[in-house]
């Protein structure tokens, strides 16, 4: 039976795990497009490069809207009060680790497997009550609702109408199950769309009971986004110019609007006609769809091992983990997953409520934590894919694959510091630590000059190398900037 | 002195957020190196033979022409006519912010900078500045705030009218905007609609170009407006944007000088760039280079 909302801590659990859902498909969707082939060294002709190319981008844009989703979660946790959190378990997890909605957290590579995993994760509810866990989305039944004659254009308002008329109907249901001491432990949702619907039916509700103005309790300055609202509409800062629409929850109008969007750009629930071709399902059941015709569902991505790890976590699957074994590999790797979980506190600290200017909120984004995201986690997780994953280079997993890759590793829980006296200074430690750990790496001559197309005239480095190297100049910036407190910025505003 | 105005079009293939500013190929922006393209390469090229250059087919409607010409000259006050249609270049210059790492709110910098003209193929002027001069080889990650200024654009300017007159627009609204990416996206559909089947990587190529250029508004802004009128995107916003206020003193080094210039002084150079089309990457530069002449 599904959990009924009817309390705020009710609607805290939720949207905790909500949030947790949400970053851990951003990761699982980062993971496959990171490593998919983007050159005509790795076989595929550049025709065949440019379909892959295109599917790369669509997957990163739905990744990019799964921190999107991530934020207006945050948001909406913000807005009751709740603390914003980034904590997730590492992969991978069991298949029912969020019950019958059947999302197995693992990492696994861009291929057509995956692909019709990621399709199942977005669909809607309609097209996957019949299956089995694990078991594909119907194509033809696919290609059928996103090709829905039948949609037509609806306003706004029409569509927030039958939100909360489909809200309604859930909470009905849910409330019957309630009186019938239906338990409340775990995953009790089907899938994310009645996850959500849950939440919105929960708002509704404790609106009605309590009144927003005692919902609604949070600070809306703790909250990030862009946009209509935002100090920072149409600017250089504004956050809503990357494909992405932040908005910040003030009230029962604004949490439901972030619900139905979070519900239209994922599964397209009641979505305008127009906007269907953009909804992540049709996203993915259009790279399916191509992949097959194409036959490209296995060239399309690198050989990659499934979920690679520096270390055994004891709470993961670890019959399903494949160990990195080289040890220059194993450097990229925590030099990545020290970056992802800097960003993550970075991140963490402008949810907080320490002491912030709009102006020292705008440095952190720009300076910190866009760069983190765009200059290290991706290139890192790029150049992860195409390193060896074991020390034997004739090594390969069970299934054949020889690849690393990035394995989004979190050390426990990611915690703000608690001193916000020192918080500067822990920042600028863990900074000064990647910088140094950069160094160690390339120190010792070039441990990738030898792997496949490595080698380009008038460059003594691999490819590799350079780009690592490129990244430590950068780490070695920010950390210098850090020190001066952004005073080595140069023009900022005009 | 000597004063020498220039303008046309240069390109720079280079990657857009959110992709990192090293990428080679263009994933998650909306500039790509498509398919039988070679890697970006993130260079200011003001001349079409340099290498680099990569000049991409329009279609019927057309599109620019990479090429930067003196445009008028005066020596000591008097007309130069032997200088105009002389090249200008920025010589593997690229114009950089590394994502906020150097600098912030896209004051972009120029990096490196060395400038030449160049007349009938003989090199009449070639200085270089630098951004340190005690130190010519530092990178440009030691760069202090002073340093960068020197090297930055100073002011954005949107829907600005100056640009579309350079250009060719007819006015810098949105809706203008907006049509000339439409406009483009017919043509090359004309194109591709030529392009014989066998021929699939320019058909790749031209496919997803036209993809691109179908995208002027801000689709994913559901909050906003409606459909056919939410925000404009940005591939269509940055036709007419403006990023100018550049003004250099150039310091260093001076390779050629058949001009008379005087190499005791600074030789300044100022200018603006925009128009960036997105689809032919490449956008306009207009400029002044003011170099004092010996005696």
């Amino acid at each position: 039976m599904k959990p009924e909302i009817t309390t705020r801590a009710d609607l805290i659990d939720a949207l905790r795990t909500a949030s947790e859902l949400e970053h851990q498909l951003m990761v699982e969707y980062l993971f496959a497009v990171y490593s998919m082939r983007r050159y005509t060294w790795e076989g595929l002709d550049p025709v065949q490069l440019e379909w892959v190319r295109r599917w790369s981008s669509s997957i990163t844009l739905i990744a990019r809207q799964e921190m999107e989703h991530l934020g207006l979660a945050l948001n909406l946790l913000s807005s009751i009060g709740g603390t914003p959190s980034f904590t997730r378990p590492n992969m991978p997890q069991r298949a029912d680790y969020y019950g019958k909605a059947g999302i197995k957290l693992e990492l696994t590579r861009g291929n057509l497997d995956t692909i019709k995993r990621f399709q199942r994760f977005e669909a809607p509810d309609r097209l996957t009550k019949k299956l089995r866990p694990e078991e594909p989305v119907s194509q033809s039944a696919a290609r059928k609702w996103c090709h829905d004659k039948d949609k037509q254009t609806k306003s706004r308002t029409q569509l927030d109408s039958m939100m909360t008329q489909k809200a309604d109907r859930s909470r009905a249901v849910a409330a019957k199950a309630l009186t019938m001491g239906a338990p409340m432990l775990g995953f009790g949702w089907a899938s994310v769309q009645e996850l959500y619907e849950a939440i919105r039916s929960g708002f509704d509700y404790l609106a009605s009971t309590m009144g927003e103005r005692n919902l609604f309790v949070g600070k809306p300055s703790l909250q990030i986004f862009g946009g209509p609202g935002s100090p920072e509409q149409g600017s250089m800062d504004d956050l809503n110019q990357y494909e992405v629409d932040l908005i910040g929850v003030t009230g029962l109008a604004s949490a439901q609007m972030a619900i139905t969007m979070i519900l239209e750009q994922g599964e397209g629930i009641s979505v305008n006609a127009s906007y269907l071709r953009w909804t992540h399902f049709c996203l993915f059941t259009g790279i399916r769809n191509d992949m097959e015709a194409l036959k490209l569902g296995e060239l399309a991505a690198r050989p990659c091992v499934r979920n690679p790890m520096t270390v055994l976590y004891p709470d993961v699957e670890q019959s399903q983990v494949t160990p990195l074994t080289n040890p220059h590999t194993l450097q990229v790797s925590k030099i990545f997953n020290q970056s992802y979980e800097l960003m993550l506190l970075m991140l963490l600290y402008l949810y907080s409520d320490n002491v912030k200017t709009q102006t020292e909120v705008n440095s952190f984004m720009d300076a910190a934590f866009f760069p983190l995201m765009t200059m290290f986690v991706r290139p890192l997780a790029e150049i992860l894919t195409e390193l060896p994953a074991f020390r034997n280079p004739r090594e390969t997993s069970p299934d054949g694959m020889t690849n690393a890759g990035p394995g989004f590793e979190l050390n426990g829980d990611v915690l703000l510091f608690p001193t916000l006296a020192a918080t500067w200074d822990l920042f600028q430690e863990r900074i000064d630590t990647i910088v140094v750990m950069y160094e160690e790496l390339l120190r010792d001559g070039d441990p990738w000059i030898d792997l496949p197309n490595q080698r380009e005239s008038g460059f003594e480095r691999s490819r590799i190398w350079r780009r690592l190297e490129y990244m430590r100049s950068n780490m070695q910036r920010l950390a210098s900037d850090w020190r001066a407190r952004w005073l080595n910025i140069g023009i900022t505003t005009q | 002195m000597l004063i020498l105005d220039f303008e046309g079009y240069f390109q720079m293939r280079m990657a857009t957020d959110p992709d990192p500013t090293d990428e080679l190929r263009g994933v998650s922006g909306y500039t790509f190196a498509f398919a039988g393209e070679p890697d970006l390469d993130h260079k200011v090229h003001l001349q079409p033979d340099e290498p680099g250059v990569w000049q991409r087919d329009f279609g019927p409607g057309g599109g620019p022409k990479v090429g930067v010409t003196v445009t008028s000259a005066q020596r000591n006050g008097q007309d130069a006519p032997e200088l105009v249609g002389g090249k200008i270049a920025f010589v593997d210059a690229q114009i950089l912010e590394h994502n906020g790492l150097l600098v912030r709110n896209d004051y972009f910098i120029i990096n490196p900078f060395r400038v030449t003209l160049t007349s009938e193929k003989t090199v009449m002027l070639d200085r270089v500045d630098y951004l340190n001069p005690a130190d010519p080889n530092m990178p440009e990650n030691d760069a202090t705030s002073p340093m960068l200024q020197r090297r930055q654009a100073t002011t954005f300017t949107s829907n600005s009218e100056e640009v579309a007159q350079a250009t060719g627009l007819p006015n810098a609204a949105n809706v203008t905007l907006i049509q000339n990416r439409l406009d483009r996206k017919g043509s090359l559909e004309t194109l591709l609609a030529s392009t014989p089947k066998k021929n699939a990587v320019k058909r790749a190529e031209l496919e997803s170009r036209i993809f691109q250029l179908g995208i002027v508004e801000q689709w994913w802004n559901l909050t906003q407006g409606t459909p056919g009128n939410r925000p404009i995107d940005r591939r269509a916003a940055q036709l007419a944007l403006q990023l100018s206020g550049w003004n250099v003193d150039m310091n260093g080094a001076i390779a050629a000088n058949r001009l008379g210039a005087d190499d005791r002084y600074p030789w300044n150079i100022s200018f603006w760039m925009g128009g960036w089309d997105g689809d032919a990457m490449c956008g306009y530069v207009s400029g002044t280079w003011t170099i004092p002449l010996k005696g």
